[in-house]
């Protein structure tokens, strides 16, 4: 897919019970194409952007995929968008669903209308690319957590979205992982914006625009 | 070695048909039942532990069975049968390939993303448990007699917690990865030699049920 563009003006959340703004008035635009970092302490609303991005929470502010605005009110046409968003979540027991490693990274292409045989190589090539081929037909709920996170991010890239949100991918990655990673994410065309703790290990990887909350 | 999906799947819905046609016909299912776990590897303490809650629910009504009038009996042994068919069948294929087969034979998109997310739930919990009741033990919550209610209600409640919380972003990471209640397909079926011991009991089972369910058994 394309590479699509983000824009947010003066988006700001507000979880119940708080008394200030989590993430508070962020404006930003990253061109197709496009990658920054989100840096912020603990809790300064890292995830909850991603989330306001997504449109899965609500919250004042606009924000434009691809240039469309992404409201919780046009259901059908944030749906549509969505299906140009790649989100890793930060946990990532939270998104993987079926048994063994192959079944999962395939399940986005079959939802979006291949055929099954063509999802499993779509599949099998994604492992391949991020290193992990070797666990293609394992259980899930066996690898570490390390392990998950990759698979996660395979199932992820398998649908080739064209803005990809990546919540702390490297964080349970091991020295070899996370450079495989950095590299195959300097290889897509897609627009991304990563939260993470660890500047200095991205910087210099392709990562030098850096977005700060809080 | 374990067998196609359609294969234990076809073996368990015989063994229910079986069942579900006579009483005789449950005992030579459960029988089955036992021979196709077997076949496929399945460990008897791996299937008595997915059969011992089932199992409970009857033992009452087995405790009683020479008490018990033939009606009740019969009811007892097809439902023992029936439930035993489909928790073999949890064993010998993982739930993902049992509902391809079930997609393969025209289940709707709703259905099959009902079944898909009851699976993740129910590992989901399990995973909880596990977790929970791993804490409890580290953390000395087992090391009193006199805990074991409390650590038991923390951790019910954990566990409860933790799966209510979890299933928010299970749904949302459905919608994210655009799922619509579709699972990967099986390849091509082919019969195999290797699946041979399968086939006959799925043969012998077909025939029971037939045979029990026909005018000439009564």
């Amino acid at each position: 897919m394309e590479p699509l563009s983000l824009s947010l003006e003066a988006v700001s959340h507000r979880h119940p019970g708080r008394d200030r703004d989590t993430p508070a008035a962020v404006s930003l635009s990253l061109a197709p194409g496009e990658r920054a970092l989100l840096l912020g302490p603990n809790g300064a609303g890292k995830t909850t952007l991603l989330l306001r991005i997504v449109g899965l929470l609500d919250g004042p502010g606009v924000v434009r995929v691809g240039g469309e605005e992404m409201t919780g009110e046009r259901v059908r046409r944030v749906r549509r968008v969505r299906r140009g968003i790649g989100f890793l979540w930060q946990n990532p027991d939270d998104a993987l669903l079926l048994p063994t490693v192959i079944e999962d990274v395939a399940l986005g292409p079959v939802n979006d209308g291949r055929g099954s045989e063509e999802a499993i190589v779509i599949a099998r090539g994604w492992l391949e690319r991020l290193g992990i081929a070797s666990l293609a037909e394992r259980p899930v709920r066996e690898l570490s957590l390390g392990e998950k996170q990759m698979v996660s991010l395979a199932g992820v890239l398998a649908r080739e979205p064209g803005l990809l949100l990546l919540d702390e991918p490297a964080s349970a990655l091991d020295e070899a992982h996370r450079d495989r990673l950095a590299a195959v994410l300097a290889s897509l065309p897609a627009t991304m914006l990563l939260p993470s703790h660890d500047p200095g290990w991205w910087a210099g990887r392709g990562w030098d625009r850096r977005v700060h909350l809080g | 070695m374990r067998p196609d999906p359609r294969t234990a799947f076809a073996v368990s819905l015989l063994a229910g048909a079986a069942g579900l046609a006579s009483a005789r016909g449950a005992a030579v299912a459960l029988g089955a039942l036992g021979l196709e776990a077997a076949l496929a590897g399945v460990g008897p303490r791996a299937l008595a532990a997915r059969l011992l809650p089932l199992v409970s629910g009857f033992a009452l009504l087995l405790l009683l069975v020479p008490l018990a009038p033939g009606p009740v009996l019969d009811a007892s042994l097809r439902g023992l049968a029936v439930s035993s068919a489909t928790v073999v069948l949890g064993a010998v294929a993982s739930w993902s390939r049992v509902v391809s087969v079930l997609q393969g034979l025209g289940l709707p998109r709703t259905a099959v993303a009902f079944l898909v997310i009851l699976g993740r739930h129910a590992a989901g919990v399990a995973e909880e448990a596990r977790h929970a009741h791993h804490a409890l033990t580290t953390r000395g919550g087992y090391d009193r007699a006199a805990n074991l209610g409390r650590a038991t209600a923390a951790l019910l409640a954990r566990v409860l917690d933790r799966a209510l919380h979890r299933a928010d972003h299970v749904a949302h990471a459905l919608e994210l990865r655009g799922f619509v209640g579709r699972v990967p397909g099986l390849p091509g079926w082919r019969p195999r030699g290797a699946e041979a011991a399968h086939y006959a009991l799925a043969v012998a089972l077909g025939a029971i049920a037939v045979f029990e369910a026909g005018p000439w058994s009564r």
